[in-house]
């Protein structure tokens, strides 16, 4: 007798945790005349309005003198020469409310100086100016570099506390420098190569 | 006995339960992942010569070996190397962003052959000209007619600075569209003839370099 009621309630349990499961991601509510069905999160991941490969190559990195063109920008060109990444994650109008997670590996290789940008508002933008606040008042060319890797270490945090809405787009640059002393000390800079893994992570708002 | 059956039973219902789960978690998290490489840019540059639309090169009759120079005529329009046929393209392949600058070096050469009059022979008295500025339309001290628009300053070195950058992209440059007719005297007594042996040079480079390589500063392209 007991074991019947043991197994009849591990099947009530069973039925409840399966049926919760299951109206998490296929929720279906039949009535007379509509029905509800919760969507896949579908989304498009590009870099510069191309779509997002496994491998993929960049091949316009410039290297610059940090005192010269950075600080000081003498040439006037910084804006011309840096590498611009525009990543753009987008999510579909039928998806849930999504979490975005990014994760960026390889920002802090000797030689390579990468600035994330993550921002909508400011018009018309200086990249130069935008460099120069990061490293502010800050004299020793490690620490300004260790001040850049901490600015992009926040604005990672400030990407992934984003919660896309259906049909919203999420936006942000890496802006690639390449260091000229630095690279000399790895070797001949024209031979040079850099990786970076970017991963991204969607998840339902509610869901994790 | 029993104990076992129940507990392979609860073992049974876990791992039920955690299958569903994984199903569920996995449908709803979506992830990808991209190894981007990164390298230095680079820039392939090719300057081609064309006599009408024939393409013309080190091995045409009009290049002369020893002086490593194309042979143009500036006198007269009925012949095949006519200044007013020549036309330069200017391929610039980029990666990255460019500064440009080039020169033409050119000399004028003008032959003046005397009528042969009867028991009088003069040898022709040949001269290197100088070409004075004309319109917008044509490089300064030159009859090769430009066929960009782009602003040129020109250098105390003899170099015509492109001003704006050439940022990042696939250029096809019409340096040169045709040139201006050289009208040389015509007497009685003598008629002049011409040419202009001419080639360029074209030198670009990285456009935070310029001041290094080519030792001008950022003012000089507000000059």
């Amino acid at each position: 007798m007991k074991k019947k009621w043991i197994i009849l309630l591990l099947i009530l349990v069973l039925l409840s945790l399966a049926s919760s499961t299951y109206a998490w991601f296929t929720y279906v509510q039949r009535k007379s005349l509509v029905s509800f069905v919760s969507n896949d999160i579908s989304y498009s991941f590009e870099i510069n309005d191309e779509p997002v490969m496994i491998n993929m190559l960049i091949d316009d990195l410039v290297y610059v003198d940090f005192e010269d063109d950075i600080l000081n920008n003498h040439s006037n060109e910084l804006e011309n020469i840096v590498s611009i990444q525009t990543f753009e994650v987008k999510l579909s109008p039928s998806a849930p409310y999504s979490k975005v997670e990014f994760d960026i590996e390889g920002l802090n290789q000797l030689g390579l100086i990468p600035i994330i940008v993550y921002q909508t508002e400011i018009e018309p933008f200086n990249f130069h100016a935008y460099l120069l606040s990061i490293i502010d008042s800050i004299q020793e060319k490690e620490a300004q570099m260790t001040s850049i890797h901490a600015h992009n270490e926040q604005m990672i945090v400030a990407l992934n506390e984003k919660i896309l809405s259906p049909g919203e787009s999420l936006t942000y640059d890496i802006y690639l420098l390449g260091d000229y002393d630095q690279a000399a000390v790895i070797g001949d800079y024209k031979d040079l190569t850099y990786n970076l893994l970017i991963s991204l992570r969607l998840s339902t708002n509610l869901g994790d | 006995m029993k104990t076992k059956k129940i507990m392979l039973l609860y073992i049974s219902i876990c791992f039920f339960v955690l299958s569903l789960l994984s199903v569920s978690f996995a449908y709803y998290q979506k992830s990808q992942s991209t190894d981007i490489t990164l390298e230095t840019g680079e820039i392939n540059l090719s300057i081609s010569f064309y006599l009408d639309d024939m393409v013309i090169d080190e091995t045409s009759i009009y290049y002369d070996q020893a002086t490593k120079s194309y042979t143009f005529d500036i006198t007269d329009e009925e012949v095949l190397n006519h200044i007013s046929k020549v036309k330069v393209m200017v391929h610039v392949d980029t990666d990255i962003a460019l500064k440009m600058r080039f020169k033409l070096l050119q000399s004028y050469v003008v032959t003046r052959t005397y009528h042969i009059t009867e028991g009088e022979t003069i040898p022709p008295y040949t001269r290197i000209i100088q070409i004075p500025n004309h319109s917008d339309t044509y490089y300064p001290y030159s009859l090769f007619k430009k066929g960009w628009a782009n602003t040129l300053i020109l250098g105390d070195d003899g170099y015509l600075y492109v001003k704006d950058t050439l940022l990042k992209g696939d250029y096809v440059i019409p340096l040169i569209e045709g040139g201006l007719t050289y009208y040389g005297q015509s007497h009685q007594t003598f008629e002049e003839t011409g040419y202009v042996s001419f080639n360029l040079i074209v030198e670009v480079v990285q456009s935070n370099r310029y001041e290094a390589i080519w030792g001008i500063n950022a003012s000089f392209y507000n000059s």
